[in-house]
C-alpha cells in the first residue's frame, strides 16, 4: 500500500480517514472516539497486555485490542456495541479481581484510570471470594513510593524504563499470578526522569513520595508555568492548595519536553520552603543583624549608590541568570544609566578573554524538536543527562532511529544511547581542534592565517577524528557544547574551534548556557550595543569595590566562588538581594533585601530556542511581599529615575531575540591569548541537584545518590 | 349570597365551629411535653453533634480520605493529614464548623470507615465565638464519650440501610 494513499475505516457508523499502518486506538483518539485502555500510552511502544481497549471489529471472530491492531480499508468497528462492552466489563473484572479497595487512603484516588473506568465498565458485586493477592514493596528511594499490591502489570513502567530512561531500572518478575514489577538488585531509581513514572503508572502503584497522603487530587488547583533550573524552559503545571505548592506535574508542550519532566523540576520546588527563607529585610549595625522595613533598606541602598555615584567610588553589580528577563533588564538598564559598567551574570561561564560581542550568546539555531531528526550529533564538554535531561531525552530519540552520537569530553559521561566514537581524553579540548582540523582537510575550505597558523601547531588527525569530521560533514548533523565546556577555562578556545567546525561543516549548533534564562540576560547588551566596557564576571571579581550589589544568587552558585568571597570581604559595603540566608551573607552582607524566588514570582525567560515564554505565580505568593520587579522599581524611585514600563521592557526583549535569532554569523577567530598547544586539565565536577539555591535546599532531591554525592 | 352571609353573621355560626374544635381538643391526650423536664424520644436515626469514633483497640478509625469534607455541602470540614510515623495515613488537622454545618449527614454516609458518626447530642452551647470549630480531639473526645450510645443507634438502624 503506498504511504500517501488514504484509507476509510468506519467507527461507530461514522467514516474516517485514516493513514495505513496507524493503530486503530490511534484514530479513534484522533476523532474523539474514547476507548478505554491502561497500557498503551502514545510515547511508549505497544504491549497489548491489559486487554481493556476491546472493540467489536466486523468480520472477525473475537474483539480486538485497539491498540495492536492496525487500521484497514474498510474496516467497520464498533467501540460501544454490546460484545465490546461485555470483553471490556470482562476485562475489568479480571483486573479488580486482585486490586485491593484501598482508594480512599490511596494517592491515586480522583486522577486515577483504573477508578475511572471502573465507574463506567465495573460491577456493584464481586464474585471472586478467594484471597486477594498481596506482593512485596521495594523501597525506589526518595521520589517514588511504591503500593504494588495496586500494580494491574501494565508495564508502563518497565517500558519508560528500556525505551526513555534507557536503564533497566526497574523489571517484571515471575509469570502468571505471581509476576510483579521489581528494581533487580532493589537498587534505587536514580535517573534523572525517574519521576515520570509517577504520571505513566496509571494506578497508585508508584506515587508521588513527598507528597504522599497530604492531599487530594481535587482539592488542589493548577498553575501553568516554566521551570527554572535549567536552559530548556520545560513547561509544568504547579498544583496548589491554600496558597503553598503541593506538587508539581508536566504540562505537555510537543515542542519542548513532551509528556516529560526532570526530576529536579518535579522535586526542585521543595526548596522555597527551607528554614533559611529571608522574611524581613536587614541591616548590620555592628556586627549583627536588625530587622527593618524594606523601605528603609532600600532608602539605604539608595544612599550608598549616591554616595559611591558622587565620590566616583566603584560599584559592581553581579545577579542570577535565572532571574527573569524583566528583572535583568531594569537592573541592567539601571546600572546603565548610572554610568554602571560593572555588571554580569554569567556566574559560571570559565574564560571571558575575547569575549565577543553579545549577539552570539549561547543559545540554538535549531528547535529543540527538530533535534529528534537530527542524524550525526556531536557532543562536546557536556554531561548531557545531567545539564539538560531533556534535550538528553531528544539526542537519545535521534540516536534510536539510528543517528550517529559522537561525544567529545573531559572524562567518558554516562549515555543512555550509544556513542559511536568517544574522544574524551584527559587532552579533549586538543582532540576537538584536531575534528576540525580533519574537517578542513575534508571539506579543502580555505581559512583565514591565524586559524590556519593556530591549527598547524596541532598533530595530525588520527583516522577516528577523521570519522567524527566525516559525520558532521553530512546533512542534519549538530553539535551540542555543554555546560562542562561553558565552565572551562578554555571555554573560548573550545567555542571558537566549534563555531569554525560548525561553519566549516555546515552542521547546526546549540550551546547550552547557565541558569534558566542567560540569553534573557544578554537581551539588554543586545539591543544597546554596550557591550564593550562592560566588565565581565572575572574582571569584577579580581578588583576591589565599595560597594558590590548580589542578586538572586549565592557564592555556591558560581564557580568562582572563593574569589567571589574574597570580594565579598573586601567591599566596603555589600548589599544582597537574596530569597535565602547563608553563612557568608551572615558574614559579609551589610544590607540583606529579601526577594521572591521563581516560584513566587511572575515574567518571563528566554529558553536556548529563544523563544521567549511567560509564568505567573501571582496566585502562590504567601505573603503581602512586594514583588522582585516592585523592590526594584523602588530603586529607581530613591534615585528619582524613570524606568521603563513593563510594556516597552517585554518590546524590547522581542526586538533583542530577533536580533540574536537573526545574527546568522559565527565566531570566526581564534582567540590569540591561547595560540598555544592546548594542554590537559581536569574537569569541573557538575551535580545536577546543585546547580541553583532552590534545588540546593530541596530535601527530596538532596537525598538521592546524586544529591547525598554533592559533598 | 348577601343573605347567607348576612345569617352567618348573625347565627355567630363560625364562631361556634371554633369553640368546637376548642373543646375537643381540651378533652383528648396531651401531645406536647415539658420540655426540658420532659423530653420527647429520638429516633436512632437524628442527627446530632459530630463525632469522631475509635476502634475497639482505640485506635482513631479515620484514614484523612476527605471524603466527609469533599461531600460537605456547607464546606464545615477542613483537614489536613500526613504519613504518620507506622506509615498509615492520619488526618493532622481535624476541624468541624460547628456554625457552618447544616446537620445533613453526608459526611457520615459519605465516611468508608464509619468514623465520623452524628451522635443523638443536640443540646450543647458555647460561650464563645472560637469553640464553634471542633477539633479533633473534641471531636474524638465525644466520639469516646457517647461511644456506647452511638454504636447502639447505629445498629438499630443498621436493619434499614
Ligand atoms: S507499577 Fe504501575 S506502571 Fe508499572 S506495571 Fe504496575 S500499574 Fe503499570
Ligand atoms: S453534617 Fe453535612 S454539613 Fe455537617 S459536616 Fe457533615 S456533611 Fe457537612
Ligand atoms: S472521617 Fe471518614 S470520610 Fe472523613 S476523612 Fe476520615 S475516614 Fe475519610
Ligand atoms: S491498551 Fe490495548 S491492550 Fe492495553
Amino acid at each position: 500500500m503506498s504511504d500517501n494513499k488514504k484509507i476509510i475505516v468506519t467507527i461507530d457508523g461514522i467514516e474516517h480517514e485514516a493513514q495505513p499502518g496507524q493503530m486503530l486506538i490511534e484514530l479513534t483518539d484522533q476523532t474523539g472516539t474514547y476507548v478505554p485502555r491502561f497500557c498503551y500510552h502514545e510515547k511508549l511502544s505497544i504491549a497489548a497486555n491489559c486487554r481493556m481497549c476491546l472493540v467489536e471489529v466486523e468480520n472477525s471472530n473475537n474483539a480486538l485490542p485497539a491498540c495492536a491492531t492496525p487500521v484497514s480499508d474498510g474496516m467497520v468497528v464498533k467501540t460501544k456495541s454490546k460484545s465490546a462492552k461485555t470483553a471490556q466489563e470482562s476485562t475489568m473484572e479480571f483486573l479488580l479481581i486482585n486490586h485491593p479497595l484501598d482508594c480512599p487512603i490511596c494517592d491515586q484516588g480522583g486522577e486515577c484510570e483504573l477508578q475511572d473506568l471502573a465507574y463506567t465498565y465495573g460491577k456493584n458485586q464481586s464474585r471472586f471470594d478467594i484471597q486477594k493477592q498481596t506482593k512485596k514493596n521495594d523501597d525506589l528511594g526518595p521520589l517514588v513510593s511504591t503500593d504494588m499490591t495496586r500494580c494491574i502489570m501494565c508495564t508502563r513502567c518497565v517500558r519508560f524504563g528500556t525505551e526513555i530512561a534507557g536503564i533497566q531500572e526497574l523489571g517484571t518478575i515471575g509469570r502468571g499470578e505471581d509476576s510483579n514489577i521489581s528494581t533487580y538488585v532493589s537498587q534505587t531509581v536514580d535517573h534523572e526522569l525517574s519521576g515520570n513514572i509517577i504520571d505513566l503508572c496509571p494506578v497508585g502503584a508508584l506515587n508521588n513520595k513527598p507528597y504522599r497522603y497530604t492531599d487530594r487530587t481535587w482539592e488542589l488547583d493548577q498553575v501553568e508555568s516554566i521551570s527554572p533550573h535549567d536552559c530548556i524552559g520545560t513547561n509544568i503545571m504547579v498544583h496548589k492548595k491554600d496558597d503553598i505548592i503541593r506538587r508539581i506535574v508536566p504540562k505537555n508542550n510537543p515542542d519542548i519536553n513532551e509528556t516529560w519532566i526532570a526530576d529536579r523540576d518535579r522535586f526542585g520546588f521543595d526548596g522555597i520552603y527551607s528554614e533559611d527563607r529571608v522574611s524581613n529585610a536587614l541591616i548590620k549595625s555592628n556586627n549583627d543583624f536588625g530587622e527593618s522595613k524594606l523601605s528603609n533598606a532600600i532608602d539605604q541602598v539608595v544612599e550608598h549608590i549616591r554616595s559611591c555615584k558622587n565620590e566616583n567610588r566603584s560599584i559592581a553589580v553581579l545577579f542570577s541568570p535565572s532571574s527573569s528577563t524583566e528583572e535583568q533588564y531594569l537592573l541592567s538598564d539601571l546600572c546603565h544609566q548610572l554610568g554602571i559598567t560593572a555588571i554580569d551574570s554569567r556566574l559560571r561561564q570559565g574564560e571571558f578573554i575575547n569575549d565577543v560581542d553579545r549577539r552570539f550568546t549561547p543559545h540554538m539555531n535549531i528547535t529543540l524538536s527538530e533535534v529528534d531528526t537530527m542524524k550525526n550529533t556531536l557532543v562536546i564538554g557536556s554531561d548531557l543527562r545531567k545539564e539538560t535531561p531533556i534535550l538528553a531525552h531528544r539526542v537519545k530519540k535521534s540516536a534510536d532511529s539510528g543517528a550517529l552520537i559522537h561525544s567529545i569530553n573531559a572524562h567518558p559521561s554516562e549515555y543512555h544511547f550509544q556513542i559511536d566514537q568517544d574522544l574524551s581524553t584527559d587532552n579533549w579540548v586538543n582532540n576537538i581542534g584536531l575534528v576540525l582540523k580533519a574537517a578542513i582537510n575534508l571539506t579543502k575550505n580555505h581559512l583565514p592565517n591565524n586559524i590556519a597558523d593556530h591549527l598547524d601547531l596541532l598533530d595530525e588527525p588520527t583516522a577516528e577524528h577523521e570519522k567524527v569530521a566525516a559525520s558532521m560533514c553530512q546533512d542534519n548533523s549538530l553539535i551540542i557544547l555543554g555546560l562542562n565546556a561553558y565552565s572551562n577555562h578554555k571555554y573560548q578556545l573550545i567555542r571558537s574551534y566549534v563555531h569554525i567546525l560548525a561553519s566549516v561543516c555546515k552542521t547546526n549548533l546549540c550551546e547550552l548556557s547557565e541558569g534558566s534564562n542567560t540569553i534573557g540576560a544578554s537581551i539588554y547588551h543586545t539591543i544597546n550595543d554596550g557591550a564593550e566596557n562592560i566588565q565581565n564576571t572575572s574582571e569584577i571579581l579580581q578588583s576591589k569595590h565599595d560597594l558590590l550589589i548580589m542578586y538572586g544568587f549565592e557564592p555556591n552558585d558560581t564557580i568562582y566562588k572563593n574569589e567571589l568571597i574574597e570580594c565579598m570581604k573586601s567591599a566596603n559595603s555589600l548589599v544582597v538581594f537574596t530569597p535565602y540566608m547563608n553563612e557568608h551573607f551572615q558574614q559579609y552582607a551589610d544590607i540583606v533585601i529579601p526577594i521572591n524566588t521563581h516560584y513566587e514570582s511572575d515574567g518571563s525567560m528566554i529558553n536556548l530556542e529563544l523563544r521567549n515564554q511567560t509564568f505567573t505565580h501571582n496566585q502562590i505568593i504567601n505573603s503581602d511581599q512586594f514583588s522582585n520587579v516592585e523592590v526594584l522599581m523602588s530603586l529607581y524611585q530613591g534615585m528619582d529615575m524613570q524606568s521603563k514600563s513593563i510594556d516597552e521592557i517585554n518590546e524590547s526583549i522581542q526586538t533583542g531575540i530577533e536580533i540574536i535569532m537573526n545574527s546568522s554569523e559565527r565566531i570566526s577567530l581564534i582567540p590569540e591569548v591561547t595560540q598555544t598547544k592546548p594542554s590537559a586539565e581536569s574537569a569541573i565536577e557538575f551535580n545536577m541537584y546543585n546547580i541553583d539555591n532552590v534545588l540546593r535546599r530541596s530535601k527530596p532531591l538532596q537525598q538521592t545518590k546524586e544529591g547525598i554525592g554533592k559533598k | 349570597m348577601k343573605i347567607i352571609q348576612l345569617i352567618k353573621k348573625l347565627t355567630l355560626i363560625d364562631f361556634i365551629k371554633g369553640f368546637i374544635v376548642t373543646l375537643k381538643a381540651f378533652f383528648r391526650r396531651k401531645v406536647t411535653v415539658q420540655y426540658p423536664e420532659v423530653k420527647t424520644p429520638l429516633s436512632p436515626r437524628f442527627r446530632g453533634k459530630l463525632a469522631l469514633m475509635r476502634y475497639d483497640n482505640g485506635e482513631e478509625r479515620c484514614i484523612a480520605c476527605k471524603l466527609c469534607s469533599a461531600v460537605c455541602p456547607a464546606q464545615a470540614i477542613t483537614i489536613e493529614s500526613e504519613e504518620r510515623s507506622d506509615g498509615s495515613r492520619r488526618t493532622v488537622k481535624f476541624d468541624i464548623d460547628a456554625f457552618k454545618c447544616i446537620y445533613c449527614g453526608f459526611c457520615e454516609e459519605a465516611c468508608p470507615v464509619d468514623s465520623i458518626v452524628e451522635t443523638n447530642i443536640f443540646e450543647y452551647h458555647m460561650t464563645e465565638n472560637q469553640q464553634r470549630i471542633q477539633t479533633k480531639e473534641m471531636l474524638l473526645a465525644t466520639g469516646d464519650q457517647y461511644r456506647d450510645q452511638t454504636i447502639e443507634n447505629k445498629k438499630k438502624d443498621s436493619r434499614y440501610r
